[in-house]
């Protein structure tokens, strides 16, 4: 059964990046040992041909894997569409998915097909969207929608828009704030110093193309609702250690300082994702792909869910995209506790 | 800012508030009338407001010509904005702070505003260049650029026009100010010195900026419907009076036809291209080509005559200037049109010479001296492919550019030396020393800027700035990035400077230290600023300047490592960094800095007003709206009585029209029209009928000054 370890095999851990509720530890991974095997999602000319049917078009010579929970807001006159899973789309080739959800209830219209700005959607929003994946209804997703403006202090419209333009400003500085590092293949993202989420793509150029959507709106909303919450609640955000000035009386103490709070920094961010490492996930297979030798699958374990892309032969995990689950900060502490023993 | 608040809102907000920041728009009265309807006291146009009790209320800022538009049109339904900023508005600062004046009718908090308004606007004007960036899209960064200016602008026109003469704004903010300039009418009452002294500013801009920024210059200003005489002088001298005409009539074509047709208007550029057109003409077809193409011209009027022939739409013709023959000989032979520029070229072989190739384009044009210095450094790797090469001088671009080529074609000795005598000069300006000093470079991947625009840029631009911090005598450290000990280093990676700063100031006991880097440390945020406190609570008092090349949409000025512990400088060209260290002084005291930066700012404009190729005098007393004949006016002006003053006057006033004739009985004594005729102010025709003269519609508009 795959747990995090195996889901991140061949990645290794590189310095943690900090702003605000948000921290960043980048997966990297050798270039001889990543996939190439896909083009990137920004690629594919997109549209929808009914109310919840999105339509894909690839047209490189490569399958295209389309990461979960890929949106669209277009310009045009036309209901923004997002999808429930992840989903391959052969080389050359057209796939249609009629699960697909409309994240935009006050607007009719089809999305005439064409190159459009990928997201993907808030962190909030995933749940619903993957619990309600084999669901073909268009609008099952605009309570949710609806719930989370709410709760974001922008009214009950089930307009996912309303959000983006609502935050804007603080989400365009995320993509500002993180840097992506050489042969970064992943990320495992805390906020609040708490994991939330964990990526992996199968190379760099996919990553590179997926990071902007996800830093920007799936976990900048995290963050941004996190640190309205340390804000309301005047906590202190748990990212940072700070820098202890008090003893320090000359430079090599300053540096030396420096160094350890450095470290103890790391070592604070890595303690949280070093619990989380060998929990078991239950699978459920999604999608299969021979043209592309490869299988989505669905996960879900106490904490995390999300989807994974795996070699039809081998089982390597190429892509992976989980998020935390509902109520884990009440159920972590029992479960993270130490286990009885005498 | 709020929008749309009704009579009754206003009313109430004033109330509640202790200060006022509040707008009016006045193109019409209904703004005055809201305003003492409210018990203020109003100013037309651009303008703050005074309260019941006297004192200014905090301003406003208008941040674009459709914002302008949008509150004109809502003021009109009285309603006003009410906005946030609380600006003051000091019409007439520049003025008092050269002079030496004491200013103190503005309190602290508003010296302070002053202070920032203008580090505001430095920033922006030194580092935007109305591109995405790595942070933000096009369209944000437009918009904080032009707040920045519309900001200084409301705050102080003759400020304004002083503060873009300083080296080192970007093209785009010339550009953007010749606009500003042109656009917005002056208010109160300036001397003639102010304004023949803004005009030749409006003038040293427009012809200081790069062609293609000159046409989007035009462009704006048509786009706005701007049409004032000053724009249309502006216009026709930048084109008309230019050796590079012939040119920019083939290869700006469309462009030059808009530019021509919004300053002569439609109707007179339709004429004046029918006249151009012909080899003979009448007195009358004459007079047009005197007042409208050979007053703005040198000479090779020929040339000119047939480059507005051509670019109005003629097809046909036996040219005798060379590159419009070349421009038709090429659709017979290509070759012909080796003397024109690629894209032309290009444009003519798609059209005519289907078979031919771009690179037989490239080929024929290469070695002509038909590409433009951008051009050359920009395709070298495609005239390469083309089986042809094109030399270029490195000494004939800036670092930056010549940062940017090295990063895809290579460093080589040429551009090596270039860029350290490039330095050097820069170093000689530089208003401090640099003797001891060490400059971080932060080299991560946010400084590879944006991908599709600005690639690479502040890289560039961070290496060249250091570059000339070391010419002067500082040491380099990189930070972050791969091939550090190159000296192309390629941007990659997080931001973490706060370390190698301790080092650094550990290490080498430095002077001073200069940062360069885009503003954000990520590992964590916010430790760098943390270091600084530490570092002056060990007691090291190292002086710290953050210079940063990016200009942020999002802040409307340029990021900052470390607020308030830190200054940040905007920068993006090395000669740039000595009026932006003089910005410093800002900080400290608003009024005193902004005086030395004016100071500069009337120097700089001298020399470039000095230093622009002398005109014909007739060309540039025209260009400069003084007229043909402006000693003459004021000769026969000083000979005239009042009785032939005000006769001249209403003479001009009752038929302004060109051309006209005008009844003068009834308006003039005819023993005075004799008397202004003989002095040439006005020309008779006909028994009760005079026409107008240059002369005295010079001499008549200068009366009702």
């Amino acid at each position: 059964m795959l747990t995090i370890r195996e889901i991140l095999r061949g990645c290794e851990v590189g310095r943690i990046q900090t702003v605000g509720a948000m921290q960043i530890i980048p997966l990297t991974m050798e270039q001889s040992m990543q996939d190439d095997r896909f083009a990137t999602p920004d690629i594919v000319r997109v549209g929808t041909s009914t109310y919840g049917t999105m339509n894909f078009t690839n047209p490189a010579d490569k399958p295209v894997l389309l990461p979960s929970h890929v949106g669209y807001i277009v310009k045009q006159a036309a209901q923004d569409h997002a999808m429930s899973t992840a989903g391959i789309v052969p080389a050359k080739r057209q796939q249609s998915w009629e699960n697909a959800m409309c994240i935009q209830a006050n607007q009719a219209g089809m999305i005439s097909r064409g190159e459009h700005k990928m997201l993907i959607l808030p962190l909030a929003l995933r749940k619903p969207a993957l619990e309600n994946r084999k669901a073909r209804n268009y609008s099952k997703l605009w309570n949710s929608i609806g719930s989370y403006n709410t709760s974001s202090g922008l009214g009950d419209s089930r307009n996912l828009v309303t959000y983006i333009q609502g935050y804007e400003r603080q989400l365009d500085q995320f993509i500002a704030e993180f840097e992506t590092v050489e042969n970064q293949v992943g990320a495992i993202i805390l906020i609040n110093g708490d994991v939330v989420g964990c990526e992996r793509a199968p190379s760099t150029e996919y990553w590179r193309s997926v990071w902007e959507p996800l830093v920007r709106v799936c976990y900048g909303s995290a963050a941004i609702a996190a640190s309205r919450q340390a804000q309301k609640t005047e906590t202190v955000l748990k990212t940072r250690v700070p820098l202890k000035v008090q003893d320090l009386s000359n430079l090599d103490d300053l540096c030396s300082a420096l160094e350890h709070v450095e470290a103890e920094q790391e070592e604070l961010a890595r303690r949280q994702v070093r619990q989380l490492l060998d929990d078991q996930f239950q699978e459920d297979q999604e999608q299969r792909a021979g043209h592309a030798r490869a299988d989505i699958v669905t996960i879900r374990n106490d904490q995390f869910f999300g989807q994974v892309a795996t070699d039809q032969t081998s089982g390597q995990v190429l892509y992976a995209s989980m998020v935390v689950s509902d109520g884990w900060d009440e159920r972590k502490g029992w479960k993270l506790s130490k286990r009885f023993d005498i | 800012m709020r929008k749309g608040l009704s009579t009754t809102d206003l009313r109430r907000e004033l109330a509640t508030r202790t200060t006022s920041h509040v707008l009016f728009m006045d193109s019409n009265d209904n703004g005055a009338k809201l305003g003492l309807q409210l018990g203020l006291s109003v100013e037309p146009g651009l303008k703050a407001v005074a309260g019941p009790d006297g004192r200014i209320l905090d301003g406003y800022i208008v941040a674009d010509q459709a914002e302008a538009k949008r509150i004109r049109d809502v003021a009109t339904s009285n309603k006003v904005y009410c906005e946030q900023y609380g600006i003051p508005e000091v019409h007439g600062l520049a003025k008092r702070l050269l002079r030496g004046d004491a200013i103190a009718d503005l309190n602290d908090r508003q010296k302070r505003i002053v202070g920032r308004v203008v580090t505001s606007f430095l920033d922006i004007a030194t580092t935007g260049m109305g591109r995405a960036t790595h942070y933000n899209t096009k369209e944000d960064q437009l918009r904080a650029e032009r707040l920045a200016h519309a900001t200084l602008f409301g705050m102080d026109r003759q400020t304004y026009s002083l503060l873009v003469c300083l080296s080192g704004l970007t093209d785009n903010a010339r550009k953007i100010a010749s606009w500003m300039l042109l656009e917005w009418p002056g208010v109160g009452e300036p001397s003639d010195h102010e304004l023949q002294m803004e005009r030749e500013v409006i003038r040293a801009l427009a012809t200081s900026i790069t062609t293609p920024r000159m046409f989007q210059l035009f462009a704006m200003l048509r786009e706005s419907g701007c049409n004032n005489s000053r724009t249309r002088r502006v216009i026709l001298c930048s084109l008309l009076g230019s050796d590079k005409l012939p040119w920019w009539s083939v290869k700006y074509r469309r462009k030059l036809k808009l530019a021509l047709q919004h300053a002569w208007g439609k109707r007179m550029a339709s004429v004046i291209g029918s006249i151009c057109r012909k080899r003979a003409w009448t007195q009358k077809e004459r007079s047009i080509l005197e007042e409208h193409v050979w007053a703005y011209v040198e000479d090779q009027k020929d040339d000119v005559q047939e480059c507005i022939a051509f670019v109005l739409g003629a097809t046909k013709g036996r040219w005798t200037t060379p590159l419009l023959r070349a421009f038709v000989a090429a659709r017979d032979d290509l070759a012909a049109g080796r003397n024109l520029p690629p894209e032309v070229l290009e444009g003519i072989r798609s059209k005519y010479h289907p078979t031919k190739t771009h690179d037989d384009v490239l080929r024929l044009t290469a070695k002509t001296g038909a590409f433009t210095d951008g051009q050359k450094i920009k395709h070298q790797r495609r005239v390469e492919k083309a089986g042809t090469t094109v030399d270029f001088d490195p000494t004939h671009y800036d670092a930056v550019k010549l940062y940017i080529y090295a990063y895809e074609r290579g460093m080589d000795a040429r551009i090596t030396a270039a860029l350290d005598e490039k330095a050097a000069q820069a170093a000689t300006s530089f208003p401090v020393s640099c003797e001891g000093a060490v400059v971080l470079v932060d080299a991560s991947g946010s400084m590879l800027g944006d991908e599709k625009t600005q690639k690479l840029r502040p890289m560039a631009a961070a290496l060249a700035i250091s570059d000339m911090l070391v010419a002067g005598g500082a040491k380099r450290i990189i930070v972050g990035g791969n091939d550090r000990g190159r000296r192309l280093v390629r941007p990659a990676g997080d931001t973490s400077l706060a370390l190698p700063l301790v080092q650094a100031v550990r290490d080498h006991g430095p002077s001073s230290v200069f940062v360069i880097s885009d503003g954000y440390d990520n590992t964590p945020a916010g430790r760098f600023a943390e270091v600084v406190r530490a570092l002056r609570k060990v007691g090291v008092s190292t002086p710290i300047y953050h210079l940063n090349p990016v200009a942020a949409a999002e802040t409307a000025s340029v990021r900052r490592l470390a607020p308030d512990l830190v200054p940040t400088l905007a920068v993006q060209d090395a000669r740039a960094l000595a009026t932006i260290m003089l910005r410093e002084a800002l900080e400290h005291d608003p009024l005193a800095g902004l005086k030395v930066l004016l100071q500069r700012g009337r120097t700089a404009a001298r020399a470039a007003i000095s230093g622009k190729q002398p005109l014909a005098a007739a060309t540039r007393e025209r260009a400069l709206g003084a007229g043909k004949n402006g000693k003459k006016v004021e000769k026969v002006l000083k000979d005239l009585t009042s009785t032939m003053k005000s006769a001249l006057v209403d003479l001009y006033t009752r038929a302004p029209r060109e051309g006209a004739n005008v009844r003068y009985r009834g308006i003039a004594a005819p023993n005075t029209v004799t008397a202004l005729q003989r002095r040439g102010l006005v020309q008779m025709s006909g028994n009760d009928y005079i026409l107008h003269t240059d002369l005295g519609r010079q001499a008549a508009e200068q009366l009702r000054r």
